[in-house]
C-alpha cells in the first residue's frame, strides 16, 4: 500500500515539475545578444541593399538582434562552401538552397520545419504561398523554406545586335510560332558570323561547372537525366543524345556559344542572346542598347519552360534557430515578399499577378505574363535528386569528355548511365 | 629530477601543439577510416574495413593514384632542376643578382590562392598568354581545358610558386662550399662541369636530399591550385588524390572513405620519405 502511494506522490510529482517547467515563459534573450548571418550567392548591390534593409528594419523590432550578416560566396561553388561550413561545425543561421540541393539537404536533416513560426505568426498568410512551387519544400505538417525565388529561365536578348547582324528577332519569330531551338541557333550563328568576338548566346550560371542547368535545352528535346522514379538513368537515352549533338554545334560548329574557357558578358554588349533569369537581368535596367526577352525556344519534342527555384531557410545546425526562423517568417511574410519582386519571381499568388510584376521589375505587363506567369504555370523545376551529391561530380567529370570539337557525344552519353546508374538504384 | 621538470615545462607548448593539432586529428582520421561517417548529417557508423576494401576496388582511386604520381614525376625533377639551376647562376656575382634573387623568391611570399587565380586568368583560352602567342603568329591552347596541358599547367603553376624556396636552400647550400675546393681543382686542370659534378653537387647533396623530401612531400599535397585552376579536370584529368580527398570529405560528403583515402596517402608519403632517409647514405656525400 505504501509503496503504491509513493508511487502515486512520485508520478504527481513528476508531472507538476514536467508542468511547471513546460509553462515557464522562454527566457528573452539578452539585448543585442545575437548575430544572425545568412549566406547566398548573389553579390548583386541592389538583392544586398534589399536584405540589409529588412535587416535593419527587423533589428528595430527585435533588440536581441546585435546585426544580421549576408556573406556572399560564389555561385559556382556555392554549395560547396555552404556544406564544408556545414560539415567544419560553422553553419551559417540562415542559407539560401538551390532547387537542386533542397531533397538532399532535407535527407540529411540540414532544414529547420518553419511551419510553426509561419502558422503562429498573424498575417503571414501560408495558403498564398502557391503549392506547385513549395513541392521541394514541404512535407506533411513541415515546411523546410521559403522558396523566395520561382524563376523561369528565358532567352534576354540584345535586340540591336541581332537587327545588326541580319537575324530575325525572337520576339518576330515568337508571334509567328517559330521560335525553336533551330531559328536560336540560326539567330546565334548569324550574330556570332557578324563579328568576331561576338557570340550568338551564352549561359552564365551553367559555363561548363555545372550540367542540371543544361535542362533548359534537353527537355525541349524531349530528355531527362533520370526517369520519374529517378533509379534508372536516361542521359543515354535518344532524345539526349539529340540535344546534346545540338548544343554540342553551337560551340563547335557553329562557334556561336562560347567554348570552356571563354568569358562572355551578355552586358557588354558583344552576346545576342543570354539563357537567364529575371533575377540575373537587372542591369538590363541601364543599357543603352535595345533589349528584348522571350520565353525558352520550343524543342522537335516539347516547348518545356524551366524554372530555377532558389529557397530562404534555417540550418538545423545554426545556433540560433529560433531567432532565425523568426527572422525568415518576418522576411518572408506578405508585406516583405512584395519587395523581391522586383528581382525574383515571387510564388505567393497575388505577387505573380503580371501587373504586380511589371510595375517593380524591368519587364512590361506582357513580358511579365509570358516569362513569368505562364513560365510558372507551365515550367517545371531543374533536375534534383536526393543522393545528388554521390552523382553530380561524376556526370560533370563525365561530360567534359563531350567538351572538346571531336567529341563522341552517344558514347560520352553512354559513359554517363555507365558511372551514376549504380549510385540512383 | 628539477631538470626533468624544467624541460618538459619547456617543451610543454610544443609538445602539447603536436598532441592537440597533429597527433588528435591523426588518430581521428584513422578512427574515421573504419565508419561511414556522414559529415553533413553526423550520422556515423562502425563499417570494419569496408573503406579499405572500397578503395582497393575503386577505379577512380586508381586513375587519381596515377595522375598524382604523374603529377609528381613532373613536378619533383622540374622544380629541382631549375631551382638549382637559377641559385647556380644567382651564386655568380653580377650587379643586380640581389634584385633577380628577390624576383624568383617573391612568389614564396604571396598567398596560393591569389597566385593561381590569377594564373587562371592568364591561361584561360582568351587570355593573356594566347593573346601574346597570336601576336607571334602561333595559336595557342586552351590550357586548361584541352588535354594534356591541364596537368602541364597545374605543374608549372606549382613549380614557379615554390621555385624560390628550393633556389634560396640551394644558393645557401652553394654559398657553403669551399672555395678552395674550386681553386685546387683548377690547378689539377679540372673544367667547370667537372667541377660542379665532382664538388658542387657532393658539398651540396644534404641539401639535395632535404629539398627532395619536402617537394615529394609537398607534390602529393597540392590541392589548392587543382580546385581553382581546373577543379580537377576536365574529367578526372588533374584530379589528385588530395583533391579526391576532399570530393569525398565535402562534396559526397563520405567522410569515411575520405579518411581511408587519407590514411593511405599518408602512410605512402611516409613509407617515401623513409626510403628516401634510408638511401641517403648511397649518395649524400656528408651529412650536417
Amino acid at each position: 500500500m505504501k509503496v503504491k502511494y509513493l508511487k502515486m506522490i512520485a508520478t504527481g510529482s513528476a508531472i507538476a515539475l514536467i508542468a511547471f517547467i513546460g509553462i515557464q515563459p522562454a527566457k528573452a534573450a539578452a539585448k543585442g545578444s545575437i548575430t544572425l548571418r545568412m549566406t547566398m550567392w548573389s553579390s548583386n548591390a541592389n538583392h544586398l541593399a534589399l536584405f540589409k534593409g529588412l535587416a535593419d528594419e527587423y533589428k528595430k523590432t527585435h533588440p536581441e538582434i546585435a546585426d544580421i550578416k549576408f556573406e556572399s560566396l560564389d555561385f559556382a561553388t556555392y554549395t560547396q562552401t555552404l556544406t564544408t561550413q556545414i560539415a567544419g561545425g560553422k553553419a551559417p543561421d540562415l542559407a539560401w538552397i538551390l532547387e537542386k540541393d533542397a531533397q538532399q539537404f532535407r535527407k540529411n536533416n540540414l532544414l529547420l520545419n518553419v511551419l510553426p513560426q509561419m502558422q503562429a505568426t498573424p498575417g503571414y498568410k501560408v495558403e498564398e504561398i502557391a503549392s506547385g512551387s513549395l513541392g521541394l519544400w514541404r512535407a506533411p505538417r513541415s515546411v523546410y523554406g521559403y522558396p523566395f525565388s520561382t524563376s523561369p529561365f528565358a532567352i534576354f536578348y540584345n535586340a540591336d545586335l541581332i537587327k545588326a547582324a541580319g537575324a530575325e528577332d525572337p520576339e518576330t519569330l515568337r508571334a509567328k510560332g517559330e521560335w525553336t531551338w533551330a531559328n536560336a541557333a540560326k539567330v546565334a550563328k548569324a550574330v556570332a558570323d557578324y563579328e568576331k568576338g561576338n557570340y550568338g548566346l551564352n549561359y552564365p550560371t551553367f559555363n561548363y561547372t555545372t550540367w542540371n542547368g543544361l535542362a533548359s535545352i534537353w527537355r525541349g528535346f524531349g530528355a531527362e537525366a533520370w526517369d520519374k522514379t529517378g533509379k534508372k538513368c536516361t542521359f543515354n537515352s535518344k532524345q539526349m543524345n539529340n540535344a546534346m549533338e545540338f548544343f554540342h554545334g553551337m560551340i563547335y560548329k557553329d562557334k556561336s556559344f562560347p567554348a570552356p574557357g571563354v568569358s562572355s558578358d551578355f552586358f557588354a554588349g558583344n552576346v545576342g542572346m543570354s539563357l537567364i533569369q529575371l533575377s540575373r537581368a537587372a542591369n538590363l535596367a541601364t543599357m543603352k542598347w535595345k533589349w528584348g526577352v522571350v520565353p525558352l525556344p520550343k524543342g522537335p519534342v516539347a516547348d518545356a519552360q524551366v524554372i530555377g527555384q532558389a529557397g530562404m531557410a534555417v540550418l538545423s545546425k545554426s545556433k540560433n534557430r529560433k531567432a532565425a526562423a523568426d527572422f525568415l517568417v518576418f522576411a518572408t511574410n506578405p508585406e516583405n515578399a512584395a519587395k523581391y519582386v522586383a528581382f525574383f519571381p515571387q510564388s505567393r499568388t497575388p505577387l505573380m499577378d503580371p501587373k504586380v510584376i511589371a510595375a517593380a521589375s524591368i519587364l512590361n505587363e506582357t513580358q511579365a505574363k509570358m516569362i513569368v506567369a505562364d513560365g510558372i504555370s507551365k515550367g517545371k523545376i531543374l533536375t534534383s535528386h536526393p543522393k545528388l551529391s554521390s552523382i553530380e561530380l561524376t556526370v560533370k567529370s563525365t561530360l567534359d569528355g563531350l567538351w572538346k570539337a571531336d567529341a563522341n557525344v552517344s558514347e560520352t552519353l553512354n559513359q554517363v548511365c555507365t558511372k551514376i546508374q549504380p549510385s540512383l538504384r | 629530477m628539477r631538470h626533468w621538470r624544467t624541460g618538459l615545462f619547456m617543451a610543454a607548448p610544443v609538445l602539447l601543439g603536436f598532441i592537440f593539432l597533429v597527433l588528435y586529428p591523426v588518430v581521428s582520421v584513422i578512427r574515421d577510416s573504419f565508419t561511414s561517417y556522414n559529415p553533413l548529417s553526423g550520422e556515423a557508423a562502425f563499417i570494419g574495413v569496408d573503406n579499405y576494401t572500397r578503395l582497393i576496388q575503386d577505379e577512380t582511386a586508381l586513375e587519381v593514384a596515377k595522375n598524382t604520381l604523374i603529377f609528381a614525376a613532373i613536378l619533383v625533377p622540374v622544380n629541382m632542376a631549375l631551382a638549382l639551376f637559377l641559385a647556380v647562376l644567382l651564386n655568380l656575382h653580377f650587379k643586380g643578382r640581389t634584385t633577380f634573387r628577390a624576383i624568383f623568391f617573391s612568389p614564396v611570399i604571396v598567398s596560393t590562392v591569389a597566385w593561381t587565380i590569377v594564373w587562371k586568368y592568364i591561361l584561360q583560352d582568351d587570355g593573356p598568354l594566347n593573346y601574346f602567342i597570336g601576336l607571334s603568329g602561333l595559336e595557342g591552347n586552351n590550357w586548361l581545358r584541352e588535354n594534356p596541358w591541364p596537368m602541364i599547367s597545374v605543374v608549372m603553376v606549382q613549380v614557379f610558386k615554390n621555385l624560390g624556396m628550393n633556389m634560396i636552400f640551394f644558393l645557401a647550400a652553394l654559398q657553403g662550399v669551399p672555395e678552395e675546393m674550386y681553386e685546387s681543382s683548377e690547378i689539377d686542370g679540372a673544367n667547370r662541369w667537372q667541377q660542379f659534378k665532382k664538388i658542387t653537387l657532393p658539398f651540396i647533396s644534404p641539401t639535395i636530399l632535404l629539398v627532395a623530401i619536402l617537394t615529394i612531400a609537398g607534390a602529393f599535397q597540392v590541392f589548392a591550385q587543382v580546385l581553382l585552376l581546373t577543379g580537377g579536370g576536365p574529367g578526372l584529368s588533374t584530379t589528385v588524390l588530395s583533391y579526391y580527398i576532399f570530393v569525398n570529405a565535402f562534396q559526397i560528403f563520405d567522410l569515411g572513405y575520405a579518411s581511408a583515402l587519407a590514411v593511405c596517402l599518408f602512410i605512402f608519403v611516409m613509407g617515401l620519405t623513409i626510403a628516401q632517409w634510408q638511401i641517403r647514405t648511397r649518395w649524400v656525400f656528408r651529412e650536417v
